[in-house]
């Protein structure tokens, strides 16, 4: 069966963020800030590697931490912009 | 081992610049060139560990920073890539008188590594440790600003916009119109690579080198390769991050370069 892109999303924040732990215990609704302490340096990471991976881009007025807060917000930001993905 | 921190008047820039002589003879000399911007402050430990470890090993080493930034003399608005780059090349030059040897090479971190590439055959280097290069100007300067937008849309609630032909401000540092087109000119791709031994390394998430590192180490020959060091950005300011697995690389590279 095809990873779903919200596994995919909590693979890559996982990988970007050089956390311990297991990708799968991420919920998609917990708030990735509140349980990892991600600052805006670590939502950068994160950015680079949405842009890298599903090559999209963000402009300006999309840089709300909101977006980025949860692994079902990220993944429709990126579905906004690839629906295939 | 000497460790001799120096303003030092170099063409008409007054340089901060830090030397590391070994005890005996110098068995090369060896350049660190920095990153720009908070990247800069950001790896601050790193190319002062590096060089001590490097002058250990006999290597004569100077680290310095360019004109109009850290220590260095110069206003801030004036640095330009141009500047940098003639830096560069002058401390590589007093660096070998001083160490008494014609053997070079330059070890640069993402801007540094940019700069020391593009110098290395003016500068007759002998071997590149390349760390991180920033091989896109334009994508390099998009991301920095990405990095403010966050950063303010974290702190302020908003993230905000600038006019395309303002000067730039990257959290209190201003990146001047003609240092920002001469960024976003950059890039490595399409500038004439330097044929010598060199190590070209990906530095972050990465378990292999991307295919854009990959790729600008063949068009350098056969004495090139590319590596990546999966390792947190050091030099983004993050807690500490331990380097001692990237300072061994370049340490062996070189080693190996000049044995």
């Amino acid at each position: 069966m095809a990873e779903s892109l919200e596994d995919r999303v909590r693979a890559l924040v996982v990988d970007r963020l050089f956390l311990d732990v297991d990708a799968s215990t991420i919920e998609e609704d917990e708030n990735l800030m509140d349980r990892f302490g991600i600052d805006s340096v670590r939502l950068f990471e994160i950015v680079v590697g949405l842009e890298e991976v599903f090559d999209v881009s963000f402009a300006d007025d999309e840089f709300a931490p909101e977006k980025f807060a949860t692994v079902c917000a990220i993944a429709a930001v990126v579905r906004g912009k690839k629906p295939d993905a | 081992m000497i460790e001799k921190p120096a303003l030092v008047e170099l063409g008409a820039r007054r340089l901060f610049r830090v030397l590391y002589l070994p005890d005996g003879n110098a068995r090369a000399g060896v350049l660190l060139a920095p990153p720009f911007f908070d990247e800069a402050r950001a790896a601050g430990r790193f190319p002062v560990l590096l060089a001590r470890e490097l002058a250990a090993r006999g290597f004569a080493c100077a680290r310095f920073d360019y004109a109009s930034t850290g220590e260095s003399g110069g206003a801030a608005a004036d640095l330009t890539l141009t500047g940098a780059r003639e830096d560069l090349r002058r401390v590589a030059a007093d660096l070998l008188a001083r160490a008494g040897t014609d053997r070079l090479a330059l070890v640069g971190l993402r801007m540094g590594a940019s700069l020391a590439f593009l110098e290395a055959s003016r500068a007759n280097a002998a071997a590149l440790a390349l760390l991180a290069p920033i091989r896109s100007g334009e994508r390099y300067l998009r991301l920095e600003l990405e990095r403010r937008r966050l950063r303010r849309a974290m702190t302020a609630g908003s993230a905000g916009a600038g006019a395309a032909d303002e000067v730039i401000d990257l959290d209190g540092i201003a990146v001047s119109p003609r240092l920002a087109g001469e960024i976003r000119a950059l890039d490595l791709a399409a500038a004439e690579a330097p044929a010598c031994p060199a190590l070209l390394v990906d530095l972050g998430p990465r378990r292999e080198p991307s295919r854009e590192l990959a790729a600008l180490a063949a068009r350098m020959g056969d004495a090139a390769r590319a590596e990546a060091i999966r390792i947190p950005s050091f030099w983004t300011p993050l807690e500490h991050v331990e380097t001692e697995g990237v300072r061994a690389r370049a340490a062996a590279f070189l080693e190996e370069a000049f044995p």
